[in-house]
């Protein structure tokens, strides 16, 4: 393969095998994270609690709700074992050129105040402090489900747009410092 | 109803495994937001001043890539408290949280130290 079909199927064989290992590993990571998460789920909502108050409706079992916790974070598991690679990207590129820092460079003159992915990681901290508060009206009327629950799906998503920004950044600025298309 | 089932399915200090980490997390969470501001500040004021500034980086790449890591620093955390039995599992989810925001915080501040140091380059 010359160097200029190397630049039509936009890189080398060595970067499609990165590739398929990276899809191999999540996919893997993704099936045992099911097969730990699953059981879980189905012993949390197959517990059968005693109320002592008396309800109108009659008795009714919510432990499902508490073992979507456990969905929840296997999901984040899978985000997280996926921006590894990402990370690891980022690490590869800024070692390369720890001498000349291109991609710190190629990063601060790009950044735009129109399309910053930056701002994506304000967003989710903001996030993160809105699913804290959801903790805090959890632990202030008893330990409730529901607010516990609200809180981890918005910790999930503020998860999700860090993945977001991180693997927009390290795409945009620092993939092309790793592997050198000439 | 179904108050107090967190507490009754884990049998979890409730003030060391819920209580205290929350405060804290939100105590980091609060700086960390912060710190974000002040640290886009900083890089946008960078591009318009010059680049050569970037040259304070030179012996400190690996604190932006502890940056780009930290998420993972969360995951691991996530793994062992799933592999762990369900009465210890929240410490893990919560504590873990709390110490991949420290570490973030602590990274950022110390690149904007580093930013603001005010030396003539050349």
């Amino acid at each position: 393969m010359t160097k200029g079909q190397a630049v039509v199927y936009g890189g080398s064989k060595k970067l499609a095998y990165l590739e398929f290992g990276f899809a191999a590993v999540v996919i893997i990571t993704a099936i045992l994270v099911f097969f730990t998460v699953y059981p879980k789920i189905i012993s949390v909502s197959s517990v059968t609690t005693v109320s002592s108050s008396v309800s109108i409706t009659g008795p009714s079992n919510y432990n499902y709700l508490f073992a979507l916790n456990y969905a929840f974070v296997g999901f984040d598991i899978v985000i997280g074992i996926a921006l590894l690679f990402f990370g690891i990207i980022a690490f590869i590129a800024l070692f390369k050129h720890r001498r000349d820092n291109a991609p710190i460079v190629a990063m601060i003159l790009n950044l735009n105040k129109s399309s910053n992915p930056f701002s994506l990681l304000i967003l989710a901290s903001v996030m993160v402090l809105i699913a804290i508060a959801a903790f805090f009206v959890s632990i202030l009327t008893s330990y409730s489900l529901l607010s516990f629950l609200i809180g981890v799906m918005l910790g999930t998503m503020a998860f999700l747009l860090v993945a977001l920004s991180i693997i927009n950044i390290s795409l945009k600025y620092l993939a092309r410092f790793v592997f050198n298309y000439e | 109803m179904s108050s107090a089932i967190l507490i009754s399915t884990s049998t979890v200090n409730p003030l060391a495994g819920f209580i205290l980490p929350v405060v804290l997390v939100s105590i980091a969470a609060l700086l960390l937001v912060v710190s974000l501001i002040l640290f886009f500040k900083r890089f946008y004021s960078m591009r318009v001043a010059s680049t050569q500034r970037v040259a304070l980086f030179k012996s400190n790449w690996w604190k932006l890539s502890i940056l780009f890591l930290s998420p993972t620093i969360v995951t691991v955390f996530l793994i062992v408290g799933l592999f762990t039995p369900t009465s210890f599992e929240i410490y893990f989810y919560l504590y873990g949280l709390l110490v991949s925001i420290i570490i973030a915080e602590t990274v950022i501040i110390s690149i904007i130290r580093v930013l603001g140091i005010n030396k003539q380059l050349v």
